[in-house]
């Protein structure tokens, strides 16, 4: 065979094969609403901003460790645990994606005017200033905790508000998952350490 | 279908967005070798090829000499050893610390050696804040301007909580703890990593970062009675060592896994913005070396350039040109003999039992940032090496010296990580080499030490530390340094 017909042959036979697979593909794939499985700009801006987040809270959780009552301490210590577990798969999924870990854009861009800036010049709902944390870590007793369960709620609410705007507009169902489990998870968060105060603790 | 047809614009816009790392293993044809020095009169030659202490050497106790080029030793304290990195200021060394030595040390915390009679070096006394006692490991660093001395309690390798800062300029001999309680040697616990650290330029700033998970802080020192953490961030999977540029505006930061260096817009910290964030300007990574450790900017005829060592995989160091920032470009490496993939096999005869490190680069300094000389390093088991780069593409050896082998002396020791530290050499595994014969797990032989400080060039002087010969002082020989 002539090194010119091996080729013909070859690309027939490529051709050939791709037909088969694309007939198979066609008769064969479930529905067609299957999902891209690419991420989307929502996807990996929620990933990096939300990362920033989260290691806000576990400054706000490790500037008060040991010196909270044990009701807080135990609430503080369980947003540790998930809130550190939730940067790890996202640092995950942006690796897996080849995104990077930090955005090179503006916080938020991918809420697209989504986000109020309500808290004076905050990037991110909820996210507390330096002169807020240095604030926090000067108190004690009594004062420290019912400021640490102020700081933590205001923070878990912008939290749930970035979640909740990726539980409608990630392109991912993993991420989509995932933020309705932190929008559920800080709400009930939320809901223990509002209940603290009202009891008082800390007083 | 047309939910896929209504995602593809994001689709696209993520194709622009998801960057691709500016992967640079592909670089092979970057020339890596150096030239040998040239030894003139006292030298101690090198038996085998460039860094290598053959091993017919440490078996025959050739190694327990040590071998030398152009440096002569003029005064040196073993004391108990030291750990990792140590640092240097005026005419003191100070000792960095591991931590069983907060236990097992006579001397307890970070040792100060007053070596102003080289003749007579002595230990004139030791630190012992919180931070100091129990692991160091890279944070130990000296503002060379402000004359200040800082370091984070890493503990096993990713602590942090406690910083010391000392003032070194009144009496390097006496350091003198800025930010005691109450004139206590206590101070006030905070939240941040710790492994690595280095100083901004400036002074005004103390950054610190932890190995995992690519947690990095800022610690402003404007007042060092009260340092203030002013940034806590994440930025990537692994954060190791870091340099600045000198306007501190852009941040060098090492990744251990994947090996390179990230460049960041720190800005926002250096302008002290109330809600700061470091920018990603560009990820250079490769695959030829492992374990990126930190990385020196510096200009050369004003184009901008950083010096990146490697501590794992014989990488060595490379220079990078970063002209377009945004997008780097290895333009040169410098591996010693030894480090060449040919010689894989003989390293991991000679380093078999002597520990985790073999021969790696792992800190390296400049004589300047501007048009720079010479570049001096810890290469651990090869010793302290130094380069002339004037000519940035043909860098040359012109001296080194590996201190000897302290063979015998492992037990007392107490503050070496060398000698601390058992098993076989895990850093240079990426190359298939875990040892020959593998396996070994005992303690190390102590064979050759590890010099894994940076070098401080000071006129013809050379200020050094090795995890178990302790302080060093050389001094250049033959013209080698500095240069007429």
């Amino acid at each position: 065979m002539s090194r010119m017909r091996m080729v013909m042959v070859a690309i027939a036979l490529l051709v050939a094969g791709i037909a088969v697979g694309a007939a198979g593909g066609v008769l064969l794939a479930p529905a067609p609403q299957r999902p891209p499985a690419a991420p989307s700009l929502v996807d990996i801006g929620f990933s990096q901003d939300m990362i920033v987040h989260h290691q806000q809270a576990l400054e706000l959780a490790g500037l008060v460790r040991g010196r909270l009552g044990p009701s807080a301490a135990t609430v503080a210590a369980t947003i540790e645990n998930s809130q550190q577990r939730e940067i790890g798969l996202m640092q995950g999924w942006l690796s897996a994606w080849d995104a990077p870990q930090v955005s090179d854009t503006e916080p938020m861009a991918w809420m697209a005017g989504k986000h109020d800036h309500g808290d004076a010049e905050a990037p991110m709902p909820g996210l507390l200033s330096r002169a807020e944390l240095d604030e926090l870590a000067g108190l004690n007793g009594a004062e420290l905790e019912s400021r640490f369960i102020r700081l933590m709620i205001r923070h878990h609410t912008g939290g749930v508000e970035m979640a909740t705007i990726a539980v409608r507009e990630a392109a991912l169902p993993q991420v989509r998952a995932q933020a309705r489990l932190m929008v559920a998870e800080q709400r009930k968060e939320m809901g223990v350490l509002s209940g603290l105060l009202t009891a008082g603790a800390g007083r | 279908m047309k939910r896929i047809l209504r995602a593809l614009p994001a689709v696209i816009a993520v194709a622009a967005l998801v960057v691709v790392p500016n992967v640079q293993a592909g670089a092979s044809e970057v020339d890596t070798t150096v030239a040998r020095a040239d030894c003139g009169p006292g030298a101690s030659p090198e038996t085998g090829v460039q860094g290598q202490v053959p091993l017919a050497d440490r078996e025959s106790g050739r190694s327990a000499q040590g071998y030398s080029c152009n440096l002569e030793l003029i005064s040196r304290f073993q004391g108990q050893g030291q750990a990792t990195v140590g640092a240097s200021y005026g005419h003191c060394q100070y000792l960095g610390t591991i931590i069983p030595s907060a236990l097992t040390a006579k001397v307890k915390g970070v040792n100060v050696i007053d070596m102003s009679d080289p003749a007579n070096p002595r230990l004139s006394t030791s630190l012992v804040s919180p931070a100091t006692l129990g692991g160091t490991w890279e944070t130990l660093k000296v503002h060379e301007g402000r004359g200040l001395l800082a370091a984070v309690s890493v503990g096993p390798g990713t602590g942090g909580f406690f910083v010391s800062v000392y003032d070194v300029k009144t009496d390097c001999a006496k350091p003198r703890l800025l930010n005691g309680v109450l004139g206590t040697t206590l101070t006030i616990p905070g939240f941040f990593p710790g492994h690595e650290a280095a100083w901004s330029p400036d002074g005004r700033t103390y950054w610190t970062t932890g190995a995992g998970p690519g947690t990095i802080a800022a610690l402003d020192m404007s007042n060092p009675v009260l340092p203030r953490v002013i940034f806590n961030g994440l930025t990537g999977l692994t954060n190791h060592g870091l340099g600045f540029s000198p306007d501190g505006n852009r941040a060098y930061v090492a990744s251990a896994v994947p090996a390179g260096i990230t460049i960041f817009d720190s800005s926002d910290i250096q302008s002290r913005k109330l809600f700061p964030r470091l920018r990603r300007i560009a990820d250079t990574t490769w695959e030829d070396g492992g374990v990126t450790q930190h990385a020196i900017p510096f200009t050369r005829d004003g184009k901008p350039y950083y010096l990146a060592v490697d501590e794992f995989a014989s990488g060595g160091a490379r220079i990078v040109d970063i002209s377009d920032e945004r997008a780097p470009r290895v333009v040169r490496k410098l591996k010693l003999e030894i480090n060449r993939p040919e010689n894989m096999p003989l390293r991991a005869k000679d380093t078999a039992k002597n520990g985790i490190f073999g021969y790696e680069a792992h800190y390296c300094s400049l004589d300047r940032t501007v048009d720079p000389t010479t570049v001096a390093c810890g290469w651990t088991q090869s010793g302290i090496r130094v380069f002339d780069i004037r000519d940035l593409m043909n860098p040359r050896e012109i001296a080194y010296f590996n201190p000897p082998a302290q063979v015998g002396k492992r037990a007392e020791l107490v503050n070496s990580a060398h000698a601390f530290v058992p098993g076989q050499p895990l850093s240079d595994a990426a190359n298939g080499n875990v040892g020959d014969p593998a396996g070994y797990l005992g303690p190390v032989d102590m064979t050759a030490d590890w010099c894994m400080s940076p070098p401080r060039l000071d006129g013809d002087r050379l200020w050094v530390n090795c995890d178990d010969n302790g302080a060093m002082l050389l001094r250049f020989t033959n013209g080698a340094y500095p240069r007429s």
